[in-house]
């Protein structure tokens, strides 16, 4: 039966399999149609009943998890997310945006530049956290790209896209609280054309 | 209804009572039997053969309709012999057997895993076939009726009933124990002359196994002689007490012995290898399921019960059926999609670890 089991189990292996029948020669009569019929609607109603067994869905997944599929599947991602942005690489030029953090092209930051001084309108646009630090720029005229003006000599905001045209212009309010409103208006002026 | 109770169980009526004894025994016996039998069994059998299997128990591995023919068989088996020296004829033990699984399949909602079942079976069918046997035996004043013909081992039963009779004063006294020594010795010698016991002190520890047979146990202040029902159960009783007692011989024999210029201790008896004292009786090499059950039940768990159960009880079904059962693998808690070999490695650990369990439990 089992030829592997170790030797000092043989013995209680021998002694189960003569333990159901301990004539053997002798051979049991057919067991009665009669009594084979009532056993089986006796019972299988009720197991018709019984729900199948059902395993819970984190059991599926700590099995499929095991499972030679999985690896499989997993294979067959990881060669897809290399092998598709390997096929679909950009150029040479800008390959190297894959390395550091991500940069965004120049020419689509939004800069925001003062002319002339007006320190608490100012500050109050610094300090009103509605912008990054990094876009406030001291020579407004000469970059490239969106910018949005702030003129303290003639009182106004203005809004220039990258082809410098200026797309919209508001006076400055009075107000510094204010004047941070009208500078991320200006700005959402840009992003929305 | 006539023949049947309130529950729907057979109850024999004034023509047929004991009719059952009398094809059987031929005897009388006026107990009735309670067995159901459907008033619709023309649909039953429509409902079993339109479904061309049913379930028994969600663990089971193998084909239900094949566990219970096996059980069937195990029951007839039981019925034909439920003691060995009792033979009891072919057809009236399928009748016993029969009337044995239907009672019982009346105390279940649903089927009990196969190897408790099986075991409940087997030894209610041998107790209820030893009442009967008995029955008619006391009935017809003839202890031999039902006996073996081919059992050689002792020319003819005793009375057991008189052997049982026990005297307020005198004890356990009736003339029928004057015949008793006769059967008994023959066999007892045998075993102890195997064991090395002979001449005198065999004659010595035979002496002793009598007076174990009447001598009342600590526990339930009843005597061993009480506890068959048929007299061929005096026989393997009596065995087991000789072989306790062969024991207890080679234990005082290795004391005197290690008593200073004594000679040979009890470690070198047991411990030579080339003369090794043997005290497990190798002719006794069976062993029902259902005893083997009872002594190892709390050791095994179900799922370990019904592996051994199919692999080797049964022989329902082979590792490798097992190994291409997912349903039973899951039970087992093998993981879905493991390999071919790791399942069978899995089940032949469980295997190992439950027979090491009957090893134990049974001390072999």
């Amino acid at each position: 039966m089992d030829p592997d089991l170790p030797e000092r189990l043989l013995p209680a292996r021998d002694l189960l399999s003569r333990s159901l029948v301990l004539h053997p020669r002798e051979l049991a009569p057919a067991m009665p149609s009669g009594l084979a019929a009532d056993l089986a609607a006796r019972f299988t109603s009720r197991m018709d009943e019984s729900t199948p067994v059902r395993i819970p869905l984190t059991e599926r997944f700590r099995n499929w998890l095991a499972s030679p599929s999985f690896g499989l599947a997993a294979a067959a991602a990881v060669v897809v997310g290399v092998a598709i942005p390997m096929l679909s690489a950009p150029d040479p030029a800008t390959s190297e945006m894959f390395r550091g953090e991500a940069i965004t092209s120049p020419s689509d930051t939004v800069r925001i530049a003062f002319i002339g001084e007006n320190a608490s309108v100012a500050a109050a646009i610094k300090s009103s956290g509605n912008f990054e630090a990094v876009a406030f720029a001291a020579d407004a005229a000469s970059l490239p790209g969106p910018k949005v003006v702030i003129d303290f000599g003639t009182g106004t905001v203005t809004a220039v896209d990258s082809s410098g045209s200026t797309i919209h212009s508001t006076p400055l309010p009075l107000d510094a609280k204010q004047a941070p409103d009208a500078v991320a208006d200006a700005i959402s002026r840009l992003s929305g054309k | 209804m006539d023949g049947y109770d309130e529950e729907g169980r057979y109850k024999p009526g004034k023509g047929e009572q004991g009719k059952f004894h009398v094809d059987a025994f031929g005897g009388t016996d006026d107990r009735s039997y309670d067995f159901e039998i459907k008033p619709n069994l023309d649909a039953c059998k429509a409902i079993f053969f339109r479904f061309s299997y049913f379930q028994l128990h969600p663990m089971s591995p193998v084909h239900p309709q094949r566990h219970l023919e096996k059980c069937w068989e195990a029951c007839w088996h039981r019925a034909r012999r439920p003691v060995e020296g009792v033979l009891v004829p072919e057809d009236q033990a399928a009748k016993i057997a029969e009337q044995v699984l239907r009672n019982i399949c009346l105390d279940y909602e649903e089927l009990p895993p196969e190897a408790e079942f099986t075991a409940r079976v087997i030894q209610e069918t041998a107790e209820a076939t030893r009442d009967l046997v008995a029955g008619i035996r006391r009935k017809e004043a003839d202890p031999q009726l039902h006996h073996d013909p081919e059992d050689r081992r002792y020319a003819q039963n005793l009375d057991l009933d008189r052997l049982q009779r026990a005297h307020p004063d005198r004890g356990f006294s009736d003339p029928e124990w004057n015949h008793l020594p006769d059967i008994l010795r023959p066999l007892a010698l045998a075993t102890l002359s195997r064991k090395g016991i002979q001449g005198a002190d065999a004659e010595d520890v035979f002496s002793d196994t009598l007076v174990e047979l009447i001598r009342e146990r600590e526990e339930s202040h009843r005597a061993p002689i009480l506890d068959p029902t048929v007299f061929e159960e005096i026989i393997p009783l009596h065995s087991r007490i000789v072989q306790y007692r062969a024991i207890d011989w080679f234990r005082r024999k290795s004391a005197l012995k290690n008593q200073p210029n004594s000679g040979e201790s009890f470690d070198a008896l047991t411990g030579d290898a080339d003369r090794p004292v043997q005290f497990e009786d190798g002719s006794d090499t069976t062993l029902s399921f259902d005893k083997i059950y009872a002594e190892c039940r709390e050791a095994l768990s179900a799922m370990e019960w019904q592996l051994i159960y199919h692999l080797y009880v049964a022989q329902t079904a082979t590792v490798q059926d097992l190994v291409t059962n997912d349903a039973f693998c899951a039970k087992l808690g093998i993981k879905a999609g493991a390999s071919a070999s790791t399942r069978r490695r899995v089940i032949n650990e469980l295997v190992e670890e439950a027979l090491e369990k009957i090893r134990e439990n049974l001390i072999f």
